[in-house]
């Protein structure tokens, strides 16, 4: 994180971050330290562990290692919250406008998931509710589509910058909503690790295992909903965090949740902090989207992984 | 086990999956604590949804079950978690755990949310790891597991749940014939100790040698319960299964000696291969 802090467009040394830490050294760089960078790292690193936690509890839920954040609608549904709060001139009238409608987007497409796979019959089939989040995430890209059609150009741009995801918008305020979720949502998911590990055996085990698998398959939704949530409406759509940090730990740790959650916060935050720095100094003064990192780092990391792995069993 | 009572009753149980056609139908059957009870019969027969409502993951749309004192759907599934250990016909988990970690999923009922394990459990885990002849596996990811070692795993997972009453779903499927003999045998052992045990099972013949009572079941209906060779008769099993069956005492001499062995014959008019000379 020091580093996170220390490497920028402007040259930083250690020293000055440390000066400018005590509340020292010249106003320039105490602006750009605490202002800028210091919240931008923080954010970085809140959102990656928010994502990694939510991946990790819905690859349990779902029995399928591919889910994640995404694959509920999550990000679709909050992308359509913000960019409509974009268009729609809202962003200029207040700061929280692009959180908030971010976070109810995310939170009204969860619920219409779970409504549609209530409606089939078989909310708690994770077959269904897979398919439902895919179909309304699908539906949601396309309404912001439909949305951004009849924007003008500056929305457009604007709203093209948050779908790509980026930290660069972070303040105190925004960290300190995301620190909150963290805190509260992670505590939920640290708690259910043993109800996870049984649901990742299928239902019927876990509830010969003592788990009330109504109240825990909630209590993880709603979790796990709230942390993407929180982490897309801080700094927009970021992929691959919440797949990849829990597989790098499985790979590492094994795939007892006890274990896997807190690490996969631990990676999340990692993963998120080197993509964001890289993202601001690989082509500096200009930024690359960290999105675009975030996949160059940690497709070639995963596939090693994975390929060693593969060559050793 | 100084529980007043761990044995099911099922009275007048009647379940449906759609109203016209009932999946069980009428069936009254108790389950006692120290015995080893076999569910045979047919495919589709309803066994499997007979072990649904012992398990209270079906509701009986008529009549009543029961496990101890009260019904089954009143028990909260943590509590019935302490009393009842289920071995699943197969599981497919999304992630490989090791051995250990998922013997040590047995404690769960016993242990609060954020709860770390005691020495008692660990003393759980451990004699059940060693009943099931598990300890140079503990460390082993289940994947690299042959069938009968998962299967030896899952049932020291119910073992470690230290409950007073075992259920096991079709536990020998896929399994060679010494895994599905050390099976049966370690159903005994449960039963010895006091267990309250069923068994769902396509082998009747080794449940007629390991069960104390055999409940053949067909169409949804109860045919017979009781001793194996009181309810395993060659004309009763030849319409159930609707083939011809005759009945062998099991020539053994241990404690099956004599244990009726189904038969089944060849068809007149099926098609032959040269005769054993």
């Amino acid at each position: 994180m020091i580093v996170g802090v220390r490497v920028g467009a402007v040259g930083m040394t250690t020293m000055d971050v440390l000066a400018a830490l005590a509340g020292r050294g010249d106003a320039t760089s105490r602006t750009i330290i605490v202002g800028l960078r210091l919240p931008r790292v923080a954010q970085a690193a809140l959102a990656g562990a928010a994502l990694a936690l939510s991946g990790a509890t819905l690859q349990a839920l779902f029995r399928n290692p591919l889910a994640d954040p995404y694959t509920l609608g999550v990000s679709s549904g909050a992308s359509v919250g913000a960019v409509a709060a974009i268009t729609l001139g809202l962003a200029q009238r207040s700061v929280y406008a692009v959180p908030a409608c971010a976070l109810a987007g995310a939170l009204l497409t969860v619920a219409v998931v779970l409504r549609l796979a209530a409606m089939a019959g078989r909310t708690f089939d994770t077959k269904v509710l897979l398919l439902a989040g895919v179909i309304v995430g699908t539906f949601c890209h396309a309404l912001v589509m439909l949305v951004l059609s009849f924007s003008d150009v500056e929305s457009f741009r604007s709203a093209i910058f948050w779908m790509m995801g980026s930290h660069a918008g972070a303040g105190w305020t925004s960290v300190t909503a995301l620190g909150l979720t963290l805190v509260v949502g992670g505590a939920a998911v640290v708690a259910m690790a043993r109800p996870l590990n049984a649901l990742a055996l299928g239902e019927r085990t876990a509830s010969s295992l003592g788990v009330n698998v109504r109240v825990a398959t909630w209590t993880a939704i709603v979790a796990s909903a709230s942390l993407a949530a929180a982490s897309v409406a801080a700094s927009g759509v970021i992929a691959f965090v919440g797949l990849v940090a829990p597989h790098l730990v499985r790979l590492r740790c094994g795939n007892d949740y006890r274990t896997l959650l807190p690490f996969s916060a631990l990676a999340g935050a990692t993963l998120m902090v080197v993509a964001d720095t890289t993202a601001r100094v690989a082509f500096a003064p200009s930024e690359l989207p960290i999105g675009v990192v975030t996949a160059l780092i940690g497709v070639p990391l995963f596939l090693h992984l994975l390929l060693r792995r593969g060559a050793r069993a | 086990m100084t529980a007043p009572s761990h044995d099911w009753q099922l009275t007048a149980v009647s379940y449906g999956y759609s109203a016209e056609r009932l999946a069980v139908r009428d069936v009254s059957l108790a389950m006692r604590a120290g015995t080893l009870t076999a569910l045979v019969g047919p495919n589709g027969a309803g066994k499997s949804t007979v072990l649904a409502l012992l398990l209270g993951h079906l509701v009986p749309t008529a009549g009543s079950v029961t496990f101890g004192s009260r019904e089954v759907s009143a028990w909260p599934r943590r509590a019935l978690a302490r009393q009842v250990g289920v071995v699943p016909q197969h599981e497919t988990p999304a992630f490989a755990l090791t051995v250990r970690e998922v013997v040590a999923m047995g404690r769960y009922p016993h242990l609060g949310l954020l709860a770390a394990e005691q020495d008692d459990d660990r003393a759980a885990i451990e004699r059940a790891l060693a009943r099931c002849n598990l300890l140079t596996l503990r460390d082993r990811p289940m994947d690299a597991l042959s069938g009968g070692e998962q299967q030896r795993a899952r049932l020291a997972r119910a073992m470690a749940q230290e409950p007073a009453a075992y259920v096991l779903d079709e536990p020998t499927a896929g399994l060679d014939c010494a895994h599905e003999m050390a099976l049966f045998e370690h159903a005994r052992t449960l039963c010895a100790g006091g267990a309250t045990v069923v068994l769902v099972t396509h082998h009747v013949n080794l449940a007629a040698r390991y069960a104390d009572r055999v409940a053949l079941l067909s169409a949804g209906s109860l045919l017979a319960a009781g001793p194996p060779r009181d309810v395993l008769t060659a004309e009763r099993c030849s319409g159930v299964f609707q083939w011809p069956i005759t009945i062998h005492p099991h020539p053994g001499a241990g404690h099956d000696a004599g244990a009726p062995q189904l038969v089944p014959l060849a068809r007149s008019g099926a098609p032959t291969r040269a005769s054993l000379s």
